[in-house]
């Protein structure tokens, strides 16, 4: 689904990325793992096709397909998802307007009719529920005075909504209790399916205590210096970093 | 409708020589800071012959509140409009009166609670002159919903609101149109009253709104919020001047701009507390959002203070759409010009109409904030 050749990306003239191959096949869970600063969210958010992430060198490819050239309103028509490691509030927009505007925008590019109000909220109001949201929660503004939690949490309703191919999950589980993080945990397991692909981001490995990720790669300085299997982050869990050259 | 306005004839001859002689309109341009020049609005030759009042319309959904035509008010309404006129002092509320069309008495009743919706539909004319006056007797409640379209030539409307003792009013504007208007707001708040005032204003080439409003009484409060919209070739000015006169009187203002192509509008915001006023408490947050293109915001807001014991602040600033947000939006497959409709009407969000008697009057002005969109 998802392929990367020698990426290099800068930020600001500034070279994050040094290199960077991976291949992310369909039903795929992929752990991006590594200690701060090794480009990790860099390059979640180049994939997502964030203005001022610059690709100065490789090749990334959807399903067979360059995106480079594309920008992040047509990467996420192709099924390209960032839950953001600091979600944007937006007050004066609802969460229900905000998530009925994106569906039916995505809809509309796939052909479909929109949903009625009445199906998509209570759609909404399910997939609340099943982040332990009240649906109040829906009638706010976007993240507006959210605790840190629910923002996560939300990020995750939008993803579920959507129905993306990649989600890519910069850092959904940091700030997040043991309860938050089960839920959320829960929610990304719900999602997984043959026919998607997720990508997560994390520097710890307990949320992969829940999610069991079918590799685990390990950037350090703008490479993936090592990937492996779920025992890789166990082995990160109980050495650290340091051990990885 | 029968009856006629003979009662108030001496200010009316008054104020048409005033106008005549030519004391204020032009005199007052030096004070107009970046304002679109009074002359600007006037009508190239605005008869002062009196005109027969018309017959008032668009008065609907009252309930519980004395709405009287000037043509047929009692005596003693007669003698509060005539105490009140005299009050006024500006060049354009003297052709005001003079080329008066429209008069309109509003009156709450001591204790009642009422709701009144006044619209001043646009007349094929080169000037159309109105005028209302609403008093809220002590301990009354009136809710004010107010629309109009502005002529091919101006419209020219006075409002002046007399607040009782803890008496409250709130008051919802909306004013579109496409021609000219002018508009004179003018409060006296009482002891422990209350005035909100939330206004649209969006369409009109040439819109210029001057707000006086009064706290006189200890415990008086106001609440301002105004959304102006700027696009072409429009030009929009909003002066607002409100005076502490009491102490532990409170009020707070809002007002926000969205401009774009080579619109301009002009805001000034004055806070003046008066002595021995201690206790007064006043914010004045002016927000504006360029759309690019040649668009132009003048904002001054100003603070005068002659009492110690206060609490004021005001607060300015300048911004664009932010990039962040909408790339959040963008991120979710929204399209751009979807995107930055909904950051518009987000910006908008706190100045639109939450009763919902008034909120069908936010249509007008949401879909000029779509409009507006890149």
């Amino acid at each position: 689904m998802l392929k990367l050749r020698k990426v290099t990306a800068e930020v600001g003239g500034t070279e994050i990325l040094k290199g960077i191959d991976l291949d992310v096949c369909k039903g795929e869970v992929h752990a991006l793992m590594g200690p701060n600063g090794s480009g990790k969210s860099t390059l979640a958010n180049l994939l997502a096709g964030r203005p001022g992430y610059e690709l100065t060198g490789g090749a990334v490819e959807l399903n067979g397909e360059s995106i480079v050239d594309l920008d992040a309103e047509a990467r996420a028509r192709r099924g390209v998802f960032l839950a953001f490691q600091y979600p944007i509030e937006i007050p004066g927009v609802s969460n229900m307007e905000f998530l009925k505007t994106a569906v039916d925008s995505k809809r509309k590019a796939q052909g479909l009719e929109v949903l009625s109000t009445a199906n998509f909220m209570r759609e909404a109001r399910r997939r609340a529920e099943e982040l332990e949201l009240d649906a109040e929660f829906l009638r706010r503004g976007v993240s507006e005075g959210f605790s840190g939690g629910e923002k996560k949490r939300n990020e995750l309703i939008q993803m579920l909504m959507l129905e993306p191919q990649l989600a890519l999950l910069d850092e959904t589980d940091s700030g997040l209790d043991i309860d938050a993080l089960q839920v959320v945990a829960h929610a990304i397991n719900a999602f997984r399916s043959p026919d998607r692909a997720v990508v997560l981001v994390t520097h710890y490995s307990r949320i992969l205590a829940y999610v069991t990720p079918d590799h685990v790669h390990v950037m350090k300085a703008g490479k993936i210096l090592r990937s492996g299997g779920a025992e890789l982050a166990e082995q990160l869990e109980a050495n650290g970093y340091g051990w990885i050259d | 409708m029968a009856g006629s306005i003979n009662w108030l004839r001496p200010q009316v001859v008054k104020a048409e020589q005033r106008f005549a002689a030519g004391e204020g309109a032009w005199a007052l341009e030096p004070e107009s800071w970046k304002y679109t020049r009074i002359a600007e609005f006037l009508p190239e030759a605005p008869e002062l012959a009196p005109t027969p009042i018309k017959e008032l319309n668009g008065l609907e959904d009252w309930e519980d509140v004395r709405a009287e035509d000037f043509r047929s008010l009692e005596p003693e309404s007669q003698t509060l409009i005539q105490e009140h006129i005299a009050k006024v002092k500006h060049p354009l509320a003297d052709l005001n009166l003079a080329r008066l069309d429209h008069g309109l008495l509003i009156r709450g009743g001591t204790g009642t609670k009422s709701r009144t919706h006044v619209d001043f539909p646009a007349r094929a004319a080169n000037l159309a002159c109105r005028r209302l006056v609403v008093y809220a007797e002590p301990h009354s409640h009136i809710d004010i919903l107010e629309s109009g379209n502005s002529t091919t030539g101006l419209q020219n409307l006075v409002i002046h609101l007399i607040l009782g003792c803890g008496a409250s009013i709130k008051h919802y504007r909306s004013s579109g149109g496409h021609g000219r208007a002018w508009t004179l707001i003018e409060a006296d708040i009482a002891k422990d009253a209350r005035y909100e005032l939330s206004s649209l204003l969006y369409g009109t080439q040439r819109e210029r709104v001057e707000c006086r409003l009064n706290l006189l009484g200890e415990g008086a409060s106001l609440d301002t919020r105004h959304l102006l919209l700027g696009r072409e070739r429009e030009r929009k000015d909003l002066q607002m001047g409100i005076r502490h006169g009491a102490p532990n009187t409170r009020s707070r203002h809002m007002m926000k701009t969205l401009a774009a192509d080579h619109s301009q509008i002009t805001l000034r915001g004055r806070v003046h507390i008066e002595p021995e006023c201690p206790g007064s408490d006043a914010e004045l947050n002016i927000r504006n959002l360029l759309l690019g293109g040649q668009s132009r915001i003048n904002a001054k807001p100003e603070l005068e203070i002659y009492t110690d014991d206060v609490a004021c602040s005001h607060g300015t600033t300048y911004s664009e759409i932010d990039a962040e947000q909408l790339f959040y939006l963008s991120s979710r497959g929204i399209p751009e010009r979807k995107a930055s409709e909904l950051l518009l009407k987000a910006f908008a969000y706190d100045c639109l109409f939450e009763s919902d008697a008034a909120i069908p009057l936010n249509a007008p002005a949401i879909e000029r904030i779509e409009g507006m969109a890149a």
